[in-house]
């Protein structure tokens, strides 16, 4: 006959580390993305001011 | 209400059941009163229900607060309920127990208010066996797509939202049907 064992302490434990890894780790991925967005569009910028700039010097 | 009705018990959301012998929701709903005085957060005990489908009781164990252990028959397929103190649905182990246990075909966790049910579909394809490190990997996976979506909506979740959510995504990847019951009493 087989014998299961269900979840206790250990099983609480585990969940609760688990959650707390999940937030931490979305944290940092938020964060990345955000950087990453900001950044694209910082260059977007650049590239728009250099474009123009080019435009009035051959205007 | 019925209350001998596991089904009548509950106010279900999630996925649709087939329908199930009216001995074998009797079996439940008995389980469930034998565990509901497991699920109070200062219970010192847990319990667990080992359930044939034809309503007949294989085992009933009553264990600490921390572990309790039960048998299954040698080959008939069960239904296993146990209580949770802690209001949290599937565990690591109970999900292990599940997807590993083919004598398993229902995972019900009794917690105070609410009663959390796994169920394989039957047609059930089933998983390779999996250790509890690669179902530790898929919780942590979908409790951190839990995270993100909380962060990006600006939303709070209680640990137990995370959990339920969590349970979710876990289910879709196993193919478990997968229902939260709110208890009508």
């Amino acid at each position: 006959m087989t014998t299961i064992r269900t979840s206790g302490r250990k099983g609480r434990e585990q969940m609760q580390q688990a959650l707390e890894k999940a937030k931490l780790n979305a944290k940092r991925i938020v964060e990345a993305e955000k950087n990453a967005k900001a950044q694209s569009q910082a260059s977007s910028k650049v590239s728009a001011d250099t474009a123009t700039s080019l435009q009035q010097k051959a205007a | 209400m019925r209350a001998h009705d596991f089904e009548e018990r509950h106010h279900w959301i999630g996925d649709s059941i087939e329908t199930e012998s009216a001995a074998f929701q009797v079996g439940k709903a008995r389980a469930l009163e034998k565990l509901l005085r497991f699920t109070s957060p200062d219970s010192d005990e847990a319990g667990s229900v080992v359930l044939k489908h034809n309503g007949e009781e294989f085992d009933f164990q009553i264990g600490s607060r921390d572990e309790v252990e039960t048998l299954l028959p040698p080959n008939e397929i069960v239904a296993v309920l146990h209580s949770h103190p802690d209001g949290f649905p599937h565990s690591v182990r109970d999900w292990f127990n599940l997807l590993n246990e083919p004598l398993i075909d229902q995972s019900h966790v009794v917690s105070a208010h609410r009663t959390y049910s796994l169920h394989k579909p039957s047609n059930w394809i089933g998983v390779d066996i999996i250790s509890e490190g690669v179902i530790e990997v898929a919780l942590s996976n979908a409790l951190t797509t839990i995270a993100i979506e909380q962060l990006q909506q600006n939303s709070n979740l209680t640990e137990a939202e995370f959990y339920e959510r969590a349970t979710g995504l876990m289910a879709k990847q196993y193919g478990i049907i997968y229902r939260i019951g709110e208890r009508r009493d």
